[in-house]
């Protein structure tokens, strides 16, 4: 039977961060995803903002990995050459209830240890954002609140992981977890196949909490939790917004906000509504009026001839434990076994501090981390054609003229680029997979006029069938069959 | 992202390159191809069409459907048989072309205009100089996503469009149980085209009837494919592939009424809800159009017939060259007159007539849209057999046929071995018995052509027994030597040739 030192379940962005920490270490480390690829969850449905930390109850282990978090995020992407942009954030308010909970905000990023965070008065705020609407009387300052592509951030960590030696098996879902005679876990998966690990690392976003009941006490309940976003085009000036605009409700606003992304389109979202699984990614028509209808109330000037996308994610939420209280749970269930529960916002922000802690964790219980000299913590981004130095670009063409072949018009991918990445590490199998490394499909017409070559390309370069290519990741095939 | 693209990585344009133009258009479709073909002929030096793919024509090479050129041409062509026209036409008259070639951005420079482009047939990422643009880019759909469209994201919902370049140019089947959202004209004729080709289409639904009466009857009565107007989507449904959707009527208020949902299975969601204009290359340039920038066709606004676009690529050129001349202190040359004459003629369609079809229903007498010509006049027969209401004696002949054996013109596309593209467009000779469409449509589908094809090469006799040849509509060239078929989705055509 194969063994392994860690398993690690899951390659959202928390079992990618910890892949990538464990691979600091002596480790045979095997990450297992049910998906075909990195991020399949609530990963990729994430707006990408690193928060500052104010949102979290002072001192939980939320508001403490988000601030940790967002400094580690920083370090990661200079290291893994991930897009992040220091944008800022803010939280507005409309009335004087609204300032008070701004004054509550800056106690709770104090308490959590993102120092002192300025409040401005609305004149002050829409000097800074003049697409800010005029009834914005005042705005809590996040300077370190930033935005990354969390589709690159996860990438980049599987990418990171697997060139230090750790190996990603996709489409292996985990069936059962019992304890291993040798002491570690055996792991058995839905397809049959077996596996010893010395220790366990659960962190399978929705599942992770049916998989700790497998070792662990059954003492939390968990719920799937919708969030409808909103993505509105590129260059249209009505968008044009610098920081991440957080509201404090003056209604039933919930955490809706508008933020900025590192390709320059602005994201609205999201909702927060009870949905009928984990697998439930439909967005609903009141969801997208509401995010709307916030996104408005900030930025009046946005209007639905800006929109190009919807999309909802949804997130694992505690439901047995009052809001008071409720936390992130990282622990130890069984001896060798960590589970992270519960991991919903400020997730992203967290993973890098949640991931540290967790083979902490596992060190305590009793894994040995022996540093691996060999370790590198860099990683290369690919780059498309497009946005290359003209000598890179003369050289590439030289090596394939199909690098100037653009076939993504919206976004300015080329042909060569789309070959190029089907051999990149951590490489895509699906559309969807090639459009979270490209944005080849996510411009203005998204895939209208792309699509379907896309697909040739690919299948071209895999050497197999057209109507073979995966649209995403639940088994649709973008073309059915050949006409004739 | 456009603009930062366009910045990065500008070199100049490999040695002994032009890259001074007195006329660059950008894209090749109806519009861009006119305004060629009109600067040159107004006495522009260097006029040069840019065009991202491999061949001319913009969107027309995938509506492989007739009924082009009825105003300005007098004669219903196919889209390819109207480009190759126009492409012919641009080559005599001198326009040179860069296929493959992406324009990226447009900017004023000293006085004239900077044109930054990429292709592998310019060099890479060169810059373009011309004393007058021409922005001929076409318009995109509306998606899924611009109408805010809830539910899943599945496999199987896609604008028309798209559906009809796969089905039409690469030959994919993009599903076979359709609903087709929107009443516009892709919409209508991507209802035959999926019908012709063995699909079934459950329904077609829009919030009213906006395609030319033609179309709704050609492409949804002709084949009695049910139809909702009034009706909209809802929600999408389904996790891997579409698994349907749930439509509703709309309401006075403009919003879906309350508890008449109703669940429609389906594997395929077409949308036809919109065009948008595709002018993002000249966005940087501000609102306000600068001397010398012209746009015309579907990226200026989206029209209804081919014939419009065609007229106004042609103003547009002899403006741009106008414009350009008068740089150098010299005046435009007339237009040829003929080219003059397709300038002046009249090009209107009535609109709404779907609606008088559809609400005259049950009045009495056999109504019969006429669709030999544009006017679209509506024929009444009454109960004992006379016609009133033709304009024309072709009318009268048409509306007696009708009654007598509905006789249709075939368009489809047949499959290319050893071509340069997968699939050659085709129609038939005359028009068919309606009865045998679906039968034509069958043995065209079993039809193998060896390439070369030449454009009109008869590839069928009388086939299904209805007297008509299937013809080729287009020229497709053999697959060039040791190229690997699916190497790349389309070769070349080698007309016009490129620029260096």
């Amino acid at each position: 039977m194969e063994k392994v030192d860690v398993v690690v379940i899951g390659a959202g962005v928390l079992g990618c961060c910890a892949a990538r920490e464990l691979s600091r270490y002596q480790l045979d480390v095997l990450v297992l995803e049910r998906a075909h690829d990195v991020g399949e969850g609530s990963s990729k449905a994430n707006s990408g903002i690193i928060h500052a930390g104010f949102h979290a109850r002072g001192g939980s282990l939320k508001g403490k990995s988000c601030v940790e978090g967002n400094k580690l995020h920083r370090a990661m992407a200079r290291e893994m050459d991930i897009p992040l942009v220091e944008c800022g954030g803010m939280m507005v308010a409309f009335n004087g209830e609204g300032v008070e909970k701004l004054h509550a905000k800056a106690e709770r990023a104090y308490l959590n240890g993102a120092g002192k965070l300025d409040i401005v008065d609305g004149a002050a705020a829409r000097a800074m954002e003049p697409r800010l609407s005029p009834r914005v009387v005042a705005a809590l300052m996040a300077p370190t609140t930033c935005v990354i592509s969390p589709f690159e951030l996860v990438l980049a960590l599987a990418q990171n992981a697997q060139r230090n030696g750790v190996r990603f098996r996709f489409k292996a879902e985990v069936e059962t977890v019992l304890p291993a005679q040798s002491g570690g876990w055996l792991v058995r998966l839905t397809d049959g196949a077996q596996l010893e690990a010395r220790c366990v690392l659960n962190m399978a976003g929705d599942m992770a909490c049916l998989i700790d009941k497998l070792v662990g006490p059954d003492d939390y309940q968990v719920q799937p939790r919708a969030g409808d976003f909103i993505v509105f085009d590129k260059q249209a000036p009505e968008t044009a917004v610098k920081r991440v605009i957080y509201q404090a409700a003056e209604n039933d606003e919930g955490g809706t906000l508008v933020a900025p992304t590192v390709e320059g389109n602005l994201l609205a979202g999201p909702t927060s509504r009870d949905a009928a699984s984990f697998l439930d990614t439909a967005s609903v028509s009141e969801g997208l009026e509401h995010v709307m209808g916030v996104a408005r109330k900030l930025l009046p000037d946005l209007g639905a001839s800006q929109v190009i996308h919807n999309f909802a994610g949804v997130r694992t939420n505690i439901t047995n434990v009052p809001k008071e209280a409720k936390d992130f749970v990282l622990r130890a269930s069984a001896p060798g076994f960590v589970s992270a529960i519960g991991i919903k916002n400020p997730g992203m922000t967290s993973a890098p501090a949640l991931a540290k802690r967790a083979v902490r964790m596992l060190e305590g219980q009793g894994l040995a981390l022996v540093d691996d000299p060999s370790f590198d913590p860099r990683r290369v981004r690919y780059v498309p054609f497009l946005l290359r130095s003209a000598q890179q670009q003369r050289a590439l063409l030289r090596e394939d003229p199909r690098y100037g072949n653009v076939v993504c018009r919206c976004e300015c991918i080329t042909e060569g680029d789309i070959r190029a990445v089907m051999h990149e590490p951590v490489a895509p199998s699906t559309l969807s997979g090639l459009k979270r490394r490209l944005r080849c499909g996510m411009g203005r017409c998204q895939g209208s006029f792309c699509a379907p070559r896309v697909v040739c390309i690919m299948a071209d370069e895999l050497g197999v069938s057209e109507s073979s290519i995966l649209a995403g990741e639940w088994g649709g095939h973008f073309v059915l069959r050949s006409v004739k | 992202m456009m603009r930062d693209v366009a910045a990065a990585g500008v070199a100049c344009c490999s040695e002994g390159c032009e890259t001074a133009f007195d006329v660059v258009v950008v894209g090749a479709g109806p519009a861009g191809m006119a305004a060629g073909v009109a600067a040159k002929q107004a006495g522009a030096g260097s006029v040069l069409v840019v065009e991202r793919e491999a061949f001319a024509g913009g969107v027309l090479p995938q509506c492989v459907h007739d009924g082009f050129g009825l105003h300005v041409h007098g004669a219903s062509l196919t889209g390819p048989e109207y480009a190759q026209r126009w492409s012919a036409l641009a080559q005599k008259s001198g326009v040179r072309f860069a296929f493959r070639t992406t324009v990226l951005e447009v900017s004023s420079a000293d006085g004239c205009f900077a044109v930054d482009a990429v292709g592998a047939a310019l060099g890479g990422h060169v810059r373009l100089r011309a004393a007058s643009v021409v922005v001929a880019t076409g318009c995109r759909e509306r998606t899924r996503g611009q109408m805010m469209l809830p539910g899943s994201r599945p496999a199987g919902v896609m604008t028309a469009g798209t559906a009809q370049y796969m089905m039409n140019v690469l030959n994919q089947m993009p599903g076979d149980e359709a609903v087709i959202l929107g009443s516009g004209d892709i919409g209508l004729i991507m209802a035959r085209r999926l019908t012709l080709e063995g699909a079934c289409v459950r329904m077609v639904l829009g919030q009213a009837a906006t395609g030319l009466l033609r179309n709704h009857v050609r492409c949804v009565q002709d084949f009695s494919l049910p139809f909702r107007y009034g009706w909209g989507v809802k929600e999408i449904r389904g996790r891997g592939r579409l698994e349907g959707v749930v439509i509703a009527p709309f309401a006075e208020d403009g919003a879906f009424a309350e508890g008449r949902d109703e669940f429609v299975s389906c594997n395929l969601l077409l949308i036809s809800c919109g065009l948008i204009p595709e002018r993002e290359i000249v966005q940087g340039l501000g609102q306000e159009l600068p001397t010398g920038l012209f746009i015309c066709g579907n990226a200026s606004v989206p029209h209804d017939l081919v014939d419009q676009v065609t007229q106004e690529g042609l103003r547009a050129g002899r403006s741009a060259a106008a414009c350009a001349l008068s740089g150098r202190g010299r005046e435009a040359k007339a237009l040829p007159r003929q080219i003059d004459v397709l300038l002046r003629r009249r090009v209107i369609e009535p609109k709404g007539r779907v609606q008088e079809l559809l609400g005259s229903a049950g009045l009495g007498g056999q109504l019969i849209p006429c669709t030999e010509c544009p006017s679209s006049c509506m024929i009444r027969r009454s109960a004992d057999g006379a016609f009133d209401g033709y304009g024309c004696k072709r009318g009268l002949a048409f509306a007696e046929q009708e009654v007598r054996e509905p006789m249709r013109m075939f368009t489809g596309a047949a499959r290319v071995e050893g071509g340069a593209r997968r699939l050659v467009p085709v129609r038939t000779t005359a028009p068919v018995s309606r009865a045998l469409v679906l039968e034509v449509a069958k043995q065209v589908r079993e039809l193998r052509v060896a390439a070369p094809v030449e454009l009109g090469a008869v590839l069928r006799r009388n086939v299904a027994g209805s007297g008509a040849d299937v013809v080729a509509t287009c020229s497709i060239a053999a697959l060039p030597e040791g190229a690997r078929a699916g190497e790349t989705f389309e070769h070349a055509d080698e007309i016009g040739g490129c620029v260096g």
